[in-house]
């Protein structure tokens, strides 16, 4: 049995979070790489996600727990024993671009991605984030430097392409129905026949998308057309999702959705991938990425894989009530930097903590409506 | 699968789905639906070409029913077009297997014929309906029953002295005078009994005449019967057992032994068949001919014409000759017309589903600049006919080298886009170019066309063989070479 996935589906189940339950066991009958397996999940989610979705805080019937055993049960023959190695994809070394109009320049950066891994790419507008993401997904030719995708050997272009899905921000529109589309995807991706309608329904059901399939384009907000662009690529089985500003349509809600989907996505057993996003969601992309690069007028200036601490010191976000002087006189005994950001204020400091700095706020009735710890975030370069 | 699709049956909705899960290069072509559409149309379209009355006799519409079907035929491919541009396999990276560009150019080739065939319905069913109402034979043997009867009512009017003229044949004249009878004789014959023609003239006349009579060696009376045949043959007998009437046989039918037939009876006939022939409207053929009206120095053949009104009765003969035996030739060259139709358009489409939408209208922009400058350059150097053939070989030879060289570059560039559309939309005509340099080169050799046994033939199957052999190059070549070419400069980046 996958025990990970096994002891999570057990951890949701006792906190009653049936909607994650249903996404994990889906993921664990993909997991297993058989058909009938995957059908059935597919079909017991179906069955349950509408009465999960709609009636929240109920209790489903007790056929929903035996039906959880005896797919757990069945995923636990199916399951390959074996371990998941971390296989390099892309690695880019040192690669630069010039565009011959305008000023902009990317200037050298290195990165390498292996399967499992998502890799966070942050920056302000206008700064190279696209830049570098359509440069890695061989879209762009670099000046200098070199990208070598790792598990092709003398590829063309044609191949990397399909070796690499790229999501652009402004997701081309799509035709006809839905559903006819990631048909479509399915089987220009080899799957044919049965498997093909299996993988189609399975990732509908996998992206909460099944009740819209057979709508069109026009018929579905744009945080949903971010989600069957995802379900259409991952269909695709690319070795290398590369998403620009993906998070740009969503709201909230969905963008936790989409990220949590995401890091689960890279851990497949069936088909372990590697994922690059480029966002301005910055703390959002840090909870799920395992490294952020920040991109800051087309010059990498930290990787938090590399370069963990190129900055010294704690730092955290307050936002309050009360002036700045108050807050100087509140620190004026620690050796603290106090910098307003129009909004909230970012206070630095090398001797204190940030669970320090708020005792501090707390004790001298200072009203804290907002507080983040930034001190491994790369929110400190903005 | 849910569909919206009109008219399209179970089967369809399920070999659609069929190939969407099984075969995205067929499904992306939608031939399937082209050609379930295009033959529902085409039911429609025979079924409607039947039900609208119209009359063989009168001139035909089809003019109007090719332009219309070609215009649904338009609106057909647009829509085809719409559809296609969905999905492009090629442009989505997807499974590259073996002889998928030559599978996908063969299905928009097949959807294409499809789309265009329509358009030779009406005229098909014109023909039918022709057919259906006037037999080969029966139309001769009318137009012959015309002939006859009216000599018969006419006897007392028709000119019954055959014309005759004599002549004394030499080997060559020595002093040529054209005279007023359009012939050539020696001037001192001229207003004399015999007049005095060379041996050309002799043999020409003696195809012509209805009736020779040898004097001697060099003397001879040529007779010409009068003119019976009031009617216009058409060549309505070019396919029948039954032949027209020439004015000989009905002088020897009617004149040489008349025998007074029974007026009213024959009258009653006559009047029954011209009916028959007789079409109540406006006739684009004899519009411009002024049948009312018989001159001052009108014959008696202008008289009948205009007493039996044939004017009419000749226009019915001719539509109705136009529609029953448009199909018994001219056929190769609508075969022609209807391949390359389909070939040009499926080749365009292949190219616009190949290339960038950008660098496909800078390919016909390319090709409308070529033309202008090639045209200012051979209107200025006073050219030759086979310079306008050197300067496409040069241009294919230049656009080869830029696309060939797509394998070496790192990135995509407009201008190897533009020349790689180029010589795939153009390796089909490529042959052709070349046989028409070689026969213009050759045919010099000939002066004034005088080729040797043999030569048109031999030089019509090159044409054939060549036109065959830019089809045959362009699905042998689809593979190894074009979609490479594309899928090569398709995939790589931009600078």
């Amino acid at each position: 049995m996958n025990p990970s996935i096994h002891a999570e589906v057990n951890e949701h189940l006792r906190h009653k979070d049936y909607s994650l339950v249903l996404r994990r066991m889906l993921d664990l009958s993909y997991d297993t790489g058989n058909l009938s397996i995957i059908r059935e999940a597919t079909a017991w989610s179906r069955q349950w996600s509408s009465s999960i979705n709609s009636q929240q805080g109920n209790e489903p019937g007790e056929q929903f727990f035996t039906d959880i055993n005896q797919l757990l049960e069945k995923a636990d023959a199916a399951l390959k024993r074996e371990e998941q190695n971390h296989i390099m994809l892309l690695d880019a070394v040192n690669i630069s671009k010039t565009y011959s109009k305008g000023n902009f320049k990317l200037n050298p950066v290195s990165i390498s991605i292996q399967n499992g891994d998502i890799l966070g790419v942050v920056g302000e507008n206008g700064n190279g984030k696209t830049t570098l993401l359509r440069c890695l997904a061989g879209q762009l030719y670099p000046d200098n430097g070199m990208v070598h995708y790792s598990l092709l050997s003398n590829p063309d272009y044609y191949n990397i392409k399909n070796y690499v899905a790229f999501i652009p921000q402004r997701i081309p529109r799509w035709y006809g129905m839905l559903k006819d589309n990631l048909h479509f995807s399915a089987s220009i991706a080899g799957m044919h026949g049965e498997t093909n309608e299996t993988m189609v329904e399975f990732m509908l059901e996998r992206l909460n998308l099944t009740q819209y399939a057979d709508l069109n384009w026009n018929q579905i907000s744009s945080g949903y057309r971010t989600r069957f662009e995802l379900a259409r690529i991952l269909l695709q089985k690319p070795q290398l999702l590369i998403l620009d500003e993906p998070l740009a349509n969503l709201d909230i809600k969905a963008q936790q959705t989409i990220l949590t989907d995401l890091r689960y996505m890279t851990a497949w057993r069936n088909h372990p991938m590697g994922i690059v996003l480029s966002s301005q969601q910055l703390h959002e992309v840090e909870k799920i990425a395992h490294s952020v690069m920040m991109i800051k007028n087309g010059s990498c200036i930290h990787h938090s894989f590399t370069n963990d601490d190129a900055l010294k010191g704690n730092a955290v976000e307050v936002e309050t009530t009360t002036d700045k002087e108050t807050l100087q006189r509140v620190f004026a005994e620690s050796n603290t930097a106090i910098q307003f950001n129009g909004g909230f204020y970012t206070i630095t400091s090398e001797s204190i903590s940030a669970q320090q700095i708020i005792e501090l706020l707390v004790r001298n009735n200072v009203t804290v409506t907002y507080f983040r710890d930034i001190t491994h975030s790369t929110k400190r370069y903005f | 699968m849910k569909t919206k699709r009109p008219l399209t049956p179970s089967f369809i909705n399920q070999l659609d789905k069929y190939l969407l899960l099984n075969s995205p290069v067929t499904w992306t072509a939608r031939t399937h639906l082209v050609i379930y559409y295009a033959i529902l149309f085409s039911a429609v379209l025979t079924v409607l070409s039947f039900i609208v009355p119209t009359d063989p006799r009168n001139d035909s519409n089809i003019f109007a029913w090719i332009s219309l079907t070609a215009l649904l035929a338009a609106i057909g491919f647009i829509v085809w077009c719409i559809f296609l541009f969905r999905f492009n396999v090629f442009k989505r990276f997807g499974e590259d297997k073996p002889f998928d560009a030559l599978k996908t150019f063969l299905l928009y080739f097949i959807a294409v014929l499809f789309m265009v065939a329509p358009c030779y319905i009406p005229p098909a069913v014109e023909s039918i309906r022709a057919n259906n109402a006037f037999g080969n034979d029966e139309l001769v043997n009318d137009m012959n029953s015309i002939n006859l009867k009216i000599c018969q009512l006419e006897y007392d009017s028709l000119e019954h002295s055959w014309y005759g003229a004599k002549y004394i044949v030499r080997e060559s004249l020595t002093d040529r005078f054209y005279d007023s009878d359009e012939e050539t004789i020696e001037r001192s014959s001229q207003n004399k009994e015999y007049k005095i023609i060379d041996t050309a003239s002799f043999r020409q006349k003696k195809t012509m005449a209805d009736s020779v009579v040898k004097i001697n060696d060099s003397t001879w009376h040529f007779y010409t019967c009068p003119n019976y045949t009031f009617l216009t043959n058409y060549s309505l007998d070019e396919y029948t057992q039954s032949k027209i009437f020439n004015s000989v046989k009905l002088f020897n039918l009617v004149i040489r032994d008349y025998k007074t037939p029974d007026f009213s009876k024959t009258k009653k006939e006559l009047d029954d068949l011209l009916k028959k022939y007789s079409s109540s409207e406006f006739s684009f053929l004899i519009s411009d001919i002024p049948v009312d009206v018989v001159g001052r120095n009108g014959n008696y053949n202008d008289k009948i014409q205009n007493r039996y009104n044939l004017a009419h009765i000749n226009s019915s003969f001719y539509n109705i000759k136009e529609k029953k035996y448009r199909w018994y030739e001219g056929n190769e060259s609508r075969i022609k017309f209807w391949l390359y139709i389909s070939l040009i358009f499926s080749l365009l489409v292949f190219i616009y589903r190949h290339t960038t939408v950008k660098t496909f209208f800078l390919t016909i922009l390319t090709g409308i600049i070529l033309l202008i400058l090639s045209g200012l350059f051979l209107a200025f150097s006073h050219f030759k006919e086979e310079t306008v053939y050197y300067l496409i070989l040069l241009y294919y030879a230049a656009f080869f080298l830029i696309a060939v060289s797509v394998f070496g570059r790192k990135t995509r560039t407009v201008i190897d886009g533009i020349a790689i559309n180029m010589i795939t939309f153009f390796i089909a005509f490529m042959p052709i170019f070349a046989t028409l340099l070689y026969y213009v080169i050759d045919e010099k050799n000939y002066i004034r066309q005088n080729y040797p046994n043999g030569y048109t033939e031999q030089r019509d199957l090159h044409y054939i063989i060549a036109q065959l052999a830019g089809f045959v190059l362009l699905l042998v070549l689809i593979e190894p070479l074009f979609k490479r070419l594309f899928r090569n400069w398709y995939s790589k980046p931009e600078q």
